[in-house]
């Protein structure tokens, strides 16, 4: 009889764990189909609206006209052409704003003397808006690639190097001392030590720089650029193609989100490995 | 002809044990605000392969006698020898074990050991002597887990390794075992003279326990205010004679436990 107790109580949850239930009942659900139930419940919404003419089409186009539009550019070959320009000034300028963080901050939160030179003067320069470069950017470079790459390496610098010199500077100095006691030193200390110690870091400097080059990517094409996804959004602006307009809007969600995906999952490895 | 000998291969069982001389050894901290003398006239003589307890109550100066030793700090007058080495900067012939394991996280557990192997160790001899360790530590079954996998116990023993791993002259336990819980601990006592006998190198092993050091030391000696301006110094010398394995209950251990407790100001009544 008193078994078949103990096993009645575990088995009856109490009814406060009912009441906390129905969360824990959806949460059951794949993670991936509840994530998609607002973007799809929007999409409804925004067929019902336009469709039933609610909303009238020049304010919103409907979902169809949209990709309507994304597959008339795509014949023409144009958003091919505007995806990969951008795709390229995206990666080129985080690739080597990134490295450039990581060998700066790497220097200022490893060295005090460093820091002391050049703490104060990158500080400052961060806290100069985005879009405070753009105008000198065109005058120095001109119009062309270079001055975009440069503004996407300026956002894609900071977080890397702000992340890794903090980093640094807080990695347990009992590690380091036991490192040093059997002799570690320089270079080789930075190796066994210090840089596995900030790999996580890192990784999440580089998820925050990869955001910061998109949206610097996208201020430097709004201001000065034939070719691109900003391009395309001041161009549809000013010709009044909405369509087009929402279709770079939801392009840009998309590839942000994927490239942010692939990052996040190096960054989970890197988790896994050096923690 | 000149007759050469073949020098002995190194084994396991080969002594590397190092004497240290303490000459006139003395530490001032210097801070914007004040001065202070931490250890003053500080002279000890450690024959190689003996094993020294540093008893002394806490902040005496217990931690940065061991430091200074390892070149992580330097005395501030008189000079620190291991063997004929006079230490200047990091010494490279003793290896530390700190009161907390300090181990890589990202690395295993034989990757750690591997620490602390003297740089220029041949691959396969470097192998060899982390088998062994692992061996004796008893720590085969966790060779190739994570920190953060195993208990404390046994972070403190892969500790214990790396350090042994140098083959040091001289090996600096810093409250080695002070962490674990008194069970673990009464473990790692046994296994720490079971090391010695396989490994006998020069010990000098910080303790707050008085027990421990009459355990385990050959000589116990005891760190206290012996100036007027509050620095430390040898205020104790003790040599313990008994053979291992020594029972707590032996006259001389009971005697020798009452004066050091009296010394660090514990009234032993209540113990
Ligand atoms: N780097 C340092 N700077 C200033 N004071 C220190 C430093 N290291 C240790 N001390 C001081 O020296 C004294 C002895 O420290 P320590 O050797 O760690 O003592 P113990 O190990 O005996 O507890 C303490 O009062 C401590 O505050
Ligand atoms: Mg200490």
């Amino acid at each position: 009889m008193s078994t078949a107790n103990v096993a009645d109580t575990r088995e009856n949850p109490t009814p406060a764990k009912h009441k906390a239930g129905i969360a824990a009942t959806i949460l059951r659900a794949p993670k991936w189909l509840l994530a998609l139930i607002l973007p799809l419940a929007t999409l409804a919404v925004w067929q019902f609206v336009t469709v039933s003419g609610t909303v009238a089409p020049w304010t919103l186009p409907t979902p169809g006209s949209v990709v309507a539009a994304a597959f008339e550019l795509l014949e023409d070959g144009d958003l091919g052409k505007h995806i990969g320009i951008s795709t390229q000034r995206v990666l080129l300028g985080f690739a080597f704003g990134s490295l450039l963080g990581l060998a700066l901050g790497a220097l200022v939160g490893l060295s005090k003397l460093a820091d002391a030179f050049l703490g104060l003067s990158i500080s400052a320069l961060r806290a100069v808006p985005s879009l405070a470069w753009v105008p000198l950017l065109v005058l120095w470079m001109k119009m062309g690639e270079d001055s975009k790459v440069t503004l996407v390496i300026i956002g894609a610098f900071f977080p890397v190097f702000t992340t890794v010199a903090l980093a640094l500077r807080h990695v347990d100095a009992h590690l380091i001392e036991a490192a040093r006691s059997f002799g570690l030193k320089g270079l080789k200390l930075l190796r066994t030590v210090q840089l596995p110690a900030v790999v996580p870091s890192i990784f999440s400097g580089l998820r925050l720089a990869l955001a910061q080059a998109w949206l610097f990517l996208v201020a430097a094409e709004l201001l000065g650029a034939s070719m691109g996804l900003g391009f395309l959004l001041t161009d549809s602006q000013n010709n009044g193609r909405l369509d087009r307009l929402i279709m770079t809007i939801v392009l840009l969600a998309v590839f942000g989100k994927i490239t942010d995906a692939l990052l996040s999952i190096a960054e989970r490895w890197a988790i896994k490995r050096w923690t | 002809m000149a007759l050469t000998i073949a020098a002995p291969e190194a084994t396991s069982t080969t002594s590397t044990a190092l004497y240290v001389q303490f000459s006139n050894v003395s530490r001032t901290f210097t801070t914007k605000k004040e001065s202070r003398t931490v250890l003053a006239d500080i002279n000890l003589h450690i024959p190689a392969g003996q094993v020294l307890a540093i008893l002394g109550a806490s902040g005496c100066g217990k931690s940065t006698l061991l430091r200074s030793v390892s070149g992580l700090d330097h005395p501030s007058t008189g000079d620190i020898r291991t063997g004929t080495h006079e230490v200047n900067g990091i010494n490279e012939l003793c290896a530390v074990s700190f009161q907390e394991p300090r181990l890589l996280p990202w690395r295993s557990v034989r990757e750690n050991i591997a620490l602390g192997l003297a740089p220029g160790t041949e691959k396969a001899s470097g192998d060899a002597l982390i088998d062994e360790l692992i061996e004796l530590t008893g720590l085969s079954h966790a060779a190739s887990l994570r920190p953060r996998e195993i208990s404390g116990g046994m972070a403190q023993r892969v500790s214990l390794a790396r350090a042994l791993a140098r083959r040091p002259g001289v090996l600096l336990l810093d409250e080695p075992f002070g962490a674990l819980d008194a069970l673990t601990r009464l473990k790692m006592q046994d296994l720490l003279l079971s090391i010695h006998a396989s490994f006998p190198t020069t010990v000098l092993m910080v303790t707050h326990d008085v027990d421990e050091a009459l355990t385990l030391a050959d000589r116990v000696i005891v760190l206290g205010r012996s100036t007027g301006n509050g620095a430390a110094g040898v205020i104790e010398d003790l040599a313990i004679s008994a053979g291992q394995p020594r029972r707590h209950t032996d006259e001389k251990f009971v005697a020798d436990r009452l004066h050091l407790l009296r010394l660090l100001g514990v009234d032993p009544t209540n113990h």
